[in-house]
């Protein structure tokens, strides 16, 4: 089986000597959902400018569907592969949405006609169908995430790479996007692997995630991610809120089979319990409760 | 947040008629305005292109008037100089400031008011591509025309990042001025330095990125321009040819009239 990406001990230093990025190793299969998690300045940014090739590295540490990304033509990159800025001011520099959307096609050499598809094609996908003759200063910052979406999406990568999708938006907004992100992998069979602090979402979006600093500190699925407090503690991280609120019912002799990552688990669970204990949940104070609140609050308190 | 004149012309209805015929009308405008010998043929055109501005266009009649009295503060102020101090012929005014003797004569008084009037149709035409043609529209009119390549592009790309610096550097200063920043001259001066050089990296560093997003997108040297097919329809062709033909006819019988 081949991985749609594999990266294999990759090394990277900053010009002033500083490690960014120390042995990586990183395996995704095709149709995945991949979360990178870590800290501010943990190196997620230099891994992504790695993937598509814009910087490179000396060995042949990073293949794309089995072939060596420093050997293939620019072209055959961006055909493989789209990666989506996290400010979409920084993507999109043409005067009009269409100019913007129209230019990755373009200089993949298709006709006018056929670049004009592809256009129409994006904007329908996320959502901004009649956008065309839009400047980008006029459109809301969700608005713009989306042109930048749709900007690399009218190249029909295989491959999207997203840097921290859901940051600055309003819930609506984030709502759509997480909707069309899960969309795209479902429906088009897209492989994403994206960067993202906002572990709410996270569980939606991830079928595997990867803790980086620097190096890769833990890999797994969400739920042993978020439970391994050490990882979390450690690098900045937490789990997301239902998952906490499940842990602190559990000290108030809550029996749950798993912890809930999302609203809609936890909805499952509570269902499964009460309807296994004929219509009642039962809480209780016991002796060690107040103390197993302390510990686990302040071990979540970044502050200690 | 500003609304600059673009913004107005990108929500203009007439946004979505042909950039050629408007270019046409517009210079047909210009050129029969100037070459006029009377008042009447460019205060009519003047009028006829503020009413198409205002009522087909749907600006704010308030900012078109606003708009119009700079560049007419300066036509007036350029007619007095002449009214005075040119021209020949049967005296109508005169009066003393001063000792100094100030004259009016006829020849003046015709003057001023045709350079007033060549003035204002020129304005009123200028405004009326400014206030319905965008920029966006005027790239692709600019691709047609044989000019550079790598001209057009830039300017594409210089009006994108337009927008993105102004919003920089309104936040900077808003930033500096609730900091006190241009409390004084003094501190206006430094804070303003500041501001431009802060303005100056950034653009540096939004050009790197640029080009990582143009290399990201296989950036080889071709740009696409939004061209929207917009065919003049026969009706339009049809009215401007009648608009064409009534400025002329005006032309031709007002030639000899003057004020005095």
């Amino acid at each position: 089986m081949i991985n749609a990406i594999d990266v294999t001990n990759l090394n990277y230093s900053y010009p002033d000597g500083t490690k960014a990025l120390d042995g990586i190793d990183i395996k995704i299969e095709e149709g995945e959902k991949t979360v990178i998690v870590g800290p501010n300045g943990a190196g997620k940014t230099t891994l992504f400018l790695h993937l598509n090739g814009t910087l490179k590295s000396q060995g042949k540490n990073v293949s794309i569907f089995g072939r060596n990304i420093s050997e293939m033509a620019i072209e055959e990159r961006i055909r493989e592969i789209g990666i989506i800025f996290q400010d979409p001011d920084d993507q999109l520099f043409m005067p009009t949405v269409y100019d913007d959307i129209a230019f990755g096609p373009l200089n993949m050499g298709l006709e006018n006609k056929e670049v004009d598809e592809k256009v129409k094609k994006a904007l329908s996908i996320v959502g901004l169908e009649g956008f065309e003759d839009k400047v980008p200063h006029h459109l809301s910052y969700g608005q713009k995430k989306k042109v930048a979406m749709a900007s690399v999406l009218s190249m029909e990568p295989k491959i999207l790479v997203i840097d921290e999708p859901t940051a600055n938006l309003d819930p609506r907004s984030r709502k759509e996007l997480i909707k069309l992100i899960n969309k795209l992998n479902k429906n088009q069979g897209i492989t994403i692997i994206m960067a993202t602090h906002d572990v709410n979402a996270l569980p939606q979006l991830s079928d595997r995630v990867y803790v980086l600093n620097h190096k890769i500190i833990a890999q797994g699925s969400p739920r042993e991610i978020f439970s391994d407090s050490t990882v979390l503690k450690e690098n900045n991280l937490e789990a997301p809120d239902v998952f906490k609120l499940f842990k602190v019912l559990g000290f108030f002799g809550y029996d749950y089979d798993t912890l809930p990552l999302s609203i809609d688990e936890a909805i499952e669970e509570l269902t499964k319990t009460i309807e296994t204990n004929n219509g009642h949940i039962h809480l209780h104070i016991h002796e060690h409760t107040h103390q197993n609140i302390r510990d686990f609050i302040n071990n979540n308190d970044h502050h200690h | 947040m500003t609304t600059l004149l673009d913004d107005y012309a990108l929500i203009s209805p007439l946004r979505n008629r042909n950039n050629w015929l408007k270019l046409i009308i517009v210079a047909f405008g210009l050129l029969v305005g100037v070459s006029s010998t009377s008042p009447v043929t460019p205060l009519f055109i003047a009028l006829s292109m503020s009413i198409a501005t205002v009522f087909l266009g749907k600006t704010p009649l308030k900012l078109y008037l606003k708009i119009l009295t700079a560049p007419l503060g300066f036509a007036f102020a350029g007619a007095v100089v002449i009214f005075f101090f040119f021209g020949s012929g049967s005296e109508i005014l005169s009066f003393n400031i001063f000792g100094y003797p100030f004259i009016a004569n006829s020849e003046g008084i015709n003057m001023a008011t045709l350079v007033v009037s060549r003035t204002f149709s020129g304005m009123c035409c200028l405004f009326f591509l400014a206030f319905t043609t965008p920029m966006v529209e005027l790239f692709a009119v600019l691709k047609k025309t044989r000019l550079p390549e790598s001209f057009i592009e830039l300017s594409m790309l210089i009006y994108r990042y337009i927008f993105v610096f102004l919003d920089v550097a309104m936040s900077i200063k808003y930033a500096q001025t609730i900091r006190l920043g241009y409390k004084d001259v003094k501190s206006s001066i430094y804070s303003f330095s500041m501001l431009v050089s802060t303005l100056f990296l950034q653009s540096w560093e939004q050009g790197e990125k640029l080009y990582l997003a143009m290399d990201s997108r296989c950036y080889n040297g071709k740009m696409m321009m939004f061209d929207a097919k917009r065919p003049v329809e026969l009706s339009e062709i049809i009215t401007a040819s009648l608009y064409f033909i009534f400025i002329l006819t005006i032309f031709y019988f007002t030639k000899n009239i003057s004020v005095v």
